[in-house]
């Protein structure tokens, strides 16, 4: 009895202080957003909401149709080295529907395959590998795709100045993040500064892009500008990775208005999605993923006739001395981004303009993100989180 | 110690009722938080497993069936109870253990920087998938709930 008075009893109370104290730790990271109260809800206590002003979008109304009969269809297909989950759902059962959704697929695969094939780097005579190797003050021609895709890129580019900048593309390669190069294994491997100063000084000549459209053909022209590195002349080369996806769900959800889906949604690889309505619940719900323990959800929001892309630091990086490398190059220092923003979803408007602004946003840093939300995405929801 | 106190000590009960209070408030939690994590888990079981290599699907498993190995990059070894997937890439090794009993995947082992692969919970139908991002190595659930109403990002 005396044991379990003196010796049991104080540890358990002992324990359930540490258990309380656990409780109460303070809050790791911040989730900023502009989302309205009651849009959203916070499912991990380690996380804590900073509101953002400015939002202003006005909620919109669906027809309500009978759904009862609607069944899923879905497939997952490769597409620019990842995949992407294509899901529809309507009423099967009705005359024609199986070859009306066989019709769809054939059309959503091309697509996927031209867009690949205009927006690599790596495909050979993609235009953007014919971009890339063609010399400074070129002009070659572009398919309608690459052309619509550098149209957004250069608006986005502007909108943000130049905070997305899909001229980094030495950076990325010399990161470990492209074909070129492998991750470095350990710091020595790393690029030094003044090679990367150069790289970024050339990626700052993005804006003398120029896109040119005449008639039915498309035509880009690369920059005058070159810089030296190891006694190699570099012109300008670009990386539309941080656009692509988003672009490819705006034209896959084209798709889905001209085959007259309304319930369904394409999900490039968690990066862009346009999403539709469920027949269930009617909005999807969005879960969004700690991006430094995988699998647990810190927050949700709901999701109906909109489309959304998301970037964040783990998605690929490396740790070296303790520093963590991602594949989102800063346009300010030309290395990956350590501001301390793990990740960034935009909801509404264009995926591609999402996709860019969701790279834009993670170099921006808290404070001029913020700012930046506040006045120029009055119209989209947004999340970024914090460590 | 006085003398007294000590008699006093020895005539008091074992357990006062604010000692009964505490234990009882701590075999509540624990009961709390067991009926809480068991009935708020998806029970279904993984169907089967399927690993892909970049966009490349290089293995298929449907628990209770035959493996379907689809690329000489993997090497399968499998016993009674569990099968054992070695995918070797370019830029390394993963090796994926198939637990038949209890329906998971887990990463065994990779030759990956970080390892953070390793760290990813074991495969079972309430986890997305395990990726080894430095190897383009993916580990996911063979079947998919396309009627779900939840979208991960």
């Amino acid at each position: 009895m005396k044991f379990l008075r003196r010796i049991l009893l104080p540890s358990v109370v002992c324990f359930a202080l540490v258990l309380g104290g656990g409780c109460k730790k303070n809050t790791v990271y911040t989730v900023y957003t502009n989302m309205p109260d009651g849009a959203y809800t916070l499912e991990d206590k380690n996380f804590a909401v900073e509101k953002i002003g400015g939002y202003a979008a006005e909620s919109v109304s669906f027809d309500e149709v009978d759904t009862s009969a609607f069944t899923p269809r879905g497939y997952s297909l490769p597409a620019m080295f990842v995949e992407a989950d294509v899901v529809v759902m309507t009423d099967f059962d009705e005359d024609g529907a199986q070859k009306h959704y066989n019709d769809f697929k054939t059309e959503v695969n091309a697509l996927l395959k031209d867009i690949s094939n205009s927006l690599s780097s790596t495909v050979e005579n993609s235009d953007i590998y014919n971009f890339n190797n063609a010399s400074a003050g070129d002009t070659i021609e572009i398919s309608q795709i690459t052309y619509e895709v550098l149209e957004k890129a250069i608006y986005v580019y502007e909108m943000t100045t130049g905070f997305y900048n899909p001229a980094l593309y030495y950076n990325i390669n010399a990161y470990g993040f492209g074909s070129t190069h492998k991750m470095p294994e350990n710091s020595s491997d790393l690029p030094d500064d003044e090679t990367v100063k150069k790289y970024t000084d050339l990626a700052t000549h993005f804006n003398e892009v120029e896109i040119d459209k005449q008639g039915d053909k498309y035509f880009v022209t690369k920059p005058q500008y070159t810089v030296e590195v190891d006694g190699e002349t570099l012109s300008l080369k670009l990386d539309l990775g941080g656009i692509g996806k988003g672009y490819a769900a705006d034209r896959v959800d084209e798709l889905y208005d001209k085959y007259g889906y309304n319930y369904g949604y394409f999900n490039f690889a968690a990066s862009s999605m346009a999403v539709r309505s469920n027949p269930d619940t009617g909005a999807y719900n969005l879960g969004f993923t700690n991006p430094r323990w995988f699998n647990k959800q810190y927050f949700k929001t709901t999701v109906r006739g909109e489309k959304l892309s998301t970037s964040g630091d783990n998605e690929q990086f490396y740790n070296l001395d303790g520093v963590r490398y991602c594949h989102i190059i800063s346009p300010e220092t030309g290395k990956p981004v350590q501001t301390g923003i793990m990740s960034v979803t935009v909801i509404g408007g264009g995926a591609a303009e999402d996709d860019a602004l969701t790279t834009a946003i993670m170099c921006m840093g808290r404070e001029r993100a913020v700012k930046f939300i506040e006045e120029k995405l009055t119209d989209r929801r947004v999340v970024f989180t914090c460590e | 110690m006085s003398l007294k106190k000590i008699e006093q000590v020895k005539k008091d009960k074992g357990f006062k009722i604010f000692d009964l209070i505490i234990y009882g408030a701590v075999l509540v939690l624990v009961a709390v938080l067991f009926i809480v994590v068991f009935t708020t888990r998806d029970t279904s079981e993984l169907s089967g497993v399927k690993i892909t290599v970049g966009t490349e699907v290089v293995f298929e498993y449907e628990f209770g069936g035959e493996f379907n190995k689809k690329s000489d990059s993997v090497t399968v070894e499998e016993d009674g109870k569990s099968i054992t997937v070695t995918v070797t890439t370019d830029e390394g090794k993963n090796v994926v253990y198939i637990d038949k009993d209890k329906k998971t995947a887990k990463m065994l082992d990779a030759d990956c920087r970080g390892k953070q692969c390793m760290y990813f919970p074991e495969l079972d139908n309430n986890s997305k998938y395990i990726y080894c991002s430095p190897h383009g190595v993916k580990v996911e659930p063979l079947s998919r709930d396309w009627n779900s109403p939840d979208i991960i990002i």
